[in-house]
């Protein structure tokens, strides 16, 4: 008898659970599953559109002939685009980072280094970078170390910008009491600027990584002999659409990951922005 | 000798955006005695939080000097400590950290500051919270870490520039008692600018009233109500007298005051 009472309490208790389970799930991760909702719907209707017969596939590809062209790509030196990209990126990029972060952090601190520099900074990351294509041709040739300078100038001016306004903008307060206990100079650059700035070069950074990719692709599609922009060129130029997606999904999956991780960062060092720049 | 001695001091900045100069402060002159606490009371800029910064030696007045034990000072120096009015803490700090930092600034060792730091985080009320960050604390409680940062460099004269206008007044009132009894305990000489006449008059041993821009000191009152103040003090008359009489030398300010920043804002 008492197991059978036990049963009972068991099944009313049961009906409840399942439905809780789902919810609960939607609720924790709502935004990554609607994320991940919008990126299938979206493929679906790549899928579907062309093979009901709306457009021309051959035109607008489709998932399934994008993923056999990556097959076929793969097989015949895909990676050793990948591997040129990647090269022009990853070099380029860490350079404007080795260079612009130590660069800002002096020209942010030093009134006059800035006010000395600060009008051809601006000039030069008002004018697109890619301006400068023709000239790094010249000088570096169509190889790798062209795409490197480009990608580098390209990222350089963003990460330079806000590291700049990072370091000179301090909480008024922050430095009144800093000074009102006798900070040196130093005192307040270690201890202020330096945590001040760190928000501000987060943001440079996640828009520098936009430009250092806009760097690969077009130096690759204006002179080069491989990558992934000079593969998507040659595809385009000969109508293989399937191989110009392929470039496409590459180019932006790897921005997608790279600007959510630091997204993520920017999240956790967010409270450290001044309350009243 | 008295413990500070403003000495005539006059202030004129250039306000940025118009280029008109503003005469802050004309010819005040201010004494704190050892371990007496000063209230500065005036309407709003009449230039008070300008006399606390001349004090703490963050502006240098364009007349007139400071001293501190008949000494003259031009900067800022280790025997002045202020209290900001928005809590300005370092928000990459933990409330430890953010106490010390004074301390740490003034050359003590990481070690030594935090032990100090500890002591008066627990004076001021906010033992177990040290390890927390200023966003996780309420208004209140971020004003006692800006006060713990302040009192842990045992300084001789503390500055306080209106520390309660940003809290709500239930707050207010609770942190008033709050400083009151920290500073019976730690005895500073303490000199609070405030734009409010009860709070001056509840933590005060003298009331100075300022007038409108440019500002002068028109009035020192003593007030002499037993200590430890609380909230029958409030009921005491002769409270209530000095309110009235504080009010009435501030009055016929105020329609002057909303002229003159009429005139500067237009």
């Amino acid at each position: 008898m008492e197991n059978t009472g036990d049963a009972v309490a068991l099944s009313r208790a049961l009906p409840q659970h399942p439905p809780r389970v789902a919810p609960q799930l939607w609720k924790r991760h709502e935004h990554a599953l609607l994320s991940a909702l919008g990126v299938l719907g979206f493929l679906v209707l790549w899928e579907l559109v062309p093979a009901l017969g709306l457009v021309n596939p051959l035109f607008t590809s489709s998932p399934s002939r994008v993923l056999t062209a990556a097959r076929l790509l793969a097989a015949n030196g895909l990676w050793k685009d990948i591997l040129i990209s990647g090269t022009e990126f990853g070099v380029g990029f860490s350079l404007a980072v080795l260079v612009g972060l130590p660069l800002g952090v002096l020209l942010g601190w030093y009134r006059r280094w800035y006010a000395l520099s600060e009008p051809l900074i601006t000039m030069l990351y008002t004018t697109p970078r890619v301006a400068l294509l023709p000239l790094l041709i010249l000088w570096l040739g169509i190889g790798l170390t062209s795409k490197i300078a480009i990608v580098f100038l390209g990222a350089l001016f963003p990460i330079l910008i806000n590291v700049i306004t990072g370091m000179r903008t301090i909480d008024e307060t922050l430095l009144m009491c800093a000074r009102s206990f006798g900070a040196t100079d130093r005192k307040i650059f270690m201890t202020l600027a330096l945590p001040s700035s760190v928000p501000f070069t987060l943001a440079g950074l996640r828009i520098g990584v936009g430009r250092a990719l806009v760097g690969v692709v077009v130096g690759e599609m204006v002179a080069s002999t491989g990558g992934i922009g000079h593969m998507m060129t040659v595809a385009g130029a000969t109508f293989q659409t399937d191989k110009v997606f392929v470039g496409i999904i590459l180019i932006a999956s790897f921005g997608y990951a790279v600007t959510t991780l630091i997204n993520r960062l920017e999240r956790r060092f967010d409270s450290w922005r001044p309350q009243r720049p | 000798m008295a413990k500070l001695e403003a000495r005539s001091v006059s202030v004129e900045y250039v306000m940025t955006r118009t280029q008109s100069p503003v005469q802050a402060l004309r010819g005040v002159s201010l004494a704190v005695e050892p371990g007496e606490f000063v209230a500065v009371v005036g309407p709003s800029g009449c230039g008070k939080t300008t006399l606390l910064n001349v004090i703490a030696g963050l502006v240098r007045p364009q007349a007139g000097s400071i001293h501190l034990d008949g000494v003259a000072v031009t900067g800022p120096g280790r025997e002045r400590a202020m209290v900001f009015q928005s809590a300005a803490l370092m928000p990459w700090q933990t409330v430890l950290g953010n106490v010390s930092y004074g301390l740490e600034l003034q050359g003590a060792s990481r070690v030594a500051a935090r032990s100090q730091a500890r002591r008066f985080i627990e004076l001021v009320g906010l033992s177990g919270f040290e390890e927390s960050y200023p966003r996780e604390l309420s208004g209140g409680m971020q004003q006692r870490a800006n006060l713990a940062r302040a009192l842990a460099v045992e300084p001789e004269l503390l500055l306080l520039d209106e520390p309660l206008a940003a809290v709500d007044a239930q707050t207010r009132e609770y942190m008033q008692n709050e400083i009151q009894r920290i500073w019976m305990q730690t005895r500073h000489s303490a000199i609070l600018v405030t734009h409010q006449i009860r709070e001056a008059i509840y933590l005060a041993d003298r009331v100075a009233v300022m007038s409108a821009r440019p500002g002068h000191v028109k009035a020192v009152l003593s007030i002499d109500l037993p200590r430890p103040r609380s909230v029958a003090s409030m009921q005491d008359p002769r409270f209530h007298a000095l309110e009235v009489e504080i009010w009435t030398l501030l009055q016929p300010e105020s329609p002057y005051v909303d002229a003159a920043r009429c005139a500067v804002v237009n």
